[in-house]
């Protein structure tokens, strides 16, 4: 499935864009390769993708995909049984200490001294790390408009979440790891998160990890997104370019509507349908083989979600049916279903 | 062009009012390109503005780095605008015969897109130049009305 994707890109234009070609493992703020890992009912399988500093990488998947599992062999907090893990360019065992001065990371469900005070878990929090900043996690608690002497107890949801997020960030990590960061907050307080990731990235040398299984949140501000499900990695690219090959295409079926408005039995435009019916169904197990992920015929109409989109599949397609498909676009959330479906289904 | 200091690139943080459609079928670094592009070709931002950074565009417009990144290097590669290490991007310092050029090409891709349509559903040469016609017509009488 590589990028055969949008009509006016050459190559060039798109190394271009995508910046320096080839990624050494030093530019690369997070790189895993084959990494797998076996529970009695569950297990990781090759599990390959990898982050550049300075962009934010979406890592989605329904419930239950492996999405934790994978952020705790990065973090080190399970075992993987086989494969590399390299976090900004270092092994995540051999090196554990130095990673985990230099990355941030904000657990599913933070947990807290409920009697304690924001402004006291700063100063607890600080002592474990020599970059950290006081000064930027005071305005970063007031930016989030938390009160720094109230006890954890009495913030809200949404406030402890952000708290988190202000704990792991003030020691300017080069790398935010984050596990469902927004799930089950309000849609503000997810905006405030997002607008928070993006400013960390506002320095080019750090980098944002996050898992979700909100599309919406990912659908923005990330640059590369990577789709989990049942433990493997179902796509991992550029976002742009995985929205640029995923396309819901749908065309009328070609049926002659000459032919069945000569006669006036209704059998004959159902004769009609059932022909051009069969057509279609033969163009999906030869010519257009593998080229949807799902699809259904509903009265007299195709419909289908593609990952392999470009404009020669377009040409293609209008040449086999006799009519201009209607390309539109899809989202994350589109996809998601579609992989989970589409597997489902094999 | 005049010599700029950094106060000014920095003041360039003023907002661009990118405005992105999700549901669009244009890419969207393409509706950032056509954005921009309409406030230089319409004068809003003239010759030698310096334009936000890449990451700054990206955080205003809630966009993606690499979505602005692409933006802005299909700009470059227009002509449009001109990227100094260092120094940051600006509107590109074309003249006003340049300006005509590229406002010139704009319609030029517009129209060719148009032959395509057309030749697909099978509209003869003739034909479509007759409903260009019209349709200019149609627009000069609601001109005329206002």
């Amino acid at each position: 499935m590589k990028g055969s994707n949008a009509r006016s890109d050459t190559k060039t234009e798109r190394r271009n864009w995508k910046g320096s070609g080839d990624y050494t493992s030093d530019n690369l703020a997070l790189a895993l390769r084959g990494v797998c890992k076996s529970y009695p009912k569950f297990e990781l399988k090759d599990v390959t993708f990898s982050l550049p500093r300075g962009y934010i990488m979406g890592f989605i998947g329904p419930n239950g995909a492996g999405k934790t599992t994978t952020i705790k062999i990065i973090m080190n907090m399970a075992r993987k049984s086989g494969g590399t893990v390299e976090v900004l360019g270092l092994d995540h065992r051999i090196h554990e200490e130095e990673i985990k001065r230099r990355i941030g990371y904000l657990g599913e469900e933070p947990c807290f001294y409920e009697e304690m005070t924001p402004l006291w878990f700063g100063g607890f929090v600080s002592k474990y790390y020599p970059t950290w900043d006081k000064a930027y996690f005071r305005a970063t608690l007031d930016r989030f408009g938390i009160d720094p002497l109230k006890r954890v107890k009495d913030l809200s949801k949404g406030m402890k979440v952000k708290l988190g997020l202000a704990l792991a960030l003030s020691h300017k990590p080069e790398l935010l790891i984050l596990d469902e960061p927004t799930s089950g907050l309000d849609p503000v307080v997810r905006r405030d998160v997002l607008d928070e990731l993006m400013s960390v990235i506002q320095d080019e040398k750090r980098s944002v990890f996050f898992s979700t299984h909100i599309t919406q949140d990912i659908e923005r501000i990330a640059d590369y997104v990577t789709f989990i499900h049942e433990g493997r990695i179902v796509e991992s690219d550029v976002k742009d370019d995985i929205l640029g090959r995923w396309k819901s295409i749908s065309f009328p079926l070609p049926v002659r509507m000459g032919e069945a408005q000569g006669s006036f039995g209704a059998g004959n435009l159902e004769a009609q349908v059932a022909k051009a019916t069969a057509y279609v169904e033969k163009l999906l197990d030869h010519e257009l083989k593998g080229v949807f992920m799902g699809h259904k015929i509903e009265g007299l109409t195709f419909s289908g979600i593609t990952s392999v989109f470009s404009s020669s599949l377009e040409d293609k397609m209008a040449q086999l049916v006799g009519s201009m498909p209607r390309v539109a676009p899809v989202n994350l959330d589109d996809i998601l279903v579609a992989v989970v479906r589409g597997n489902d289904a094999c | 062009m005049s010599i700029l200091c950094i106060d000014d690139i920095y003041s360039s943080g003023e907002s661009m009012h990118i405005q992105l459609s999700y549901s669009n079928p244009v890419p969207l670094y393409r509706q950032i390109v056509d954005q921009i592009k309409e406030k230089i070709l319409s004068g809003e931002l003239p010759p030698g503005t310096p334009l936000p950074s890449i990451r700054q565009l990206a955080e205003e417009a809630m966009t993606s780095v690499i979505t602005t990144k692409r933006a802005y290097s299909e700009l470059e590669n227009e002509g449009i605008i001109v990227t100094r290490p260092g120094l940051g991007s600006f509107v590109a310092n074309f003249t006003y015969n340049d300006l005509g050029a590229i406002r010139e090409e704009s319609v030029k891709e517009c129209i060719s897109e148009l032959i395509s349509t057309a030749k697909l559903v099978g509209i003869s040469d003739e034909r479509l130049l007759n409903m260009v016609k019209e349709a200019l017509k149609e627009e000069t009488k609601r001109y005329e009305r206002q």
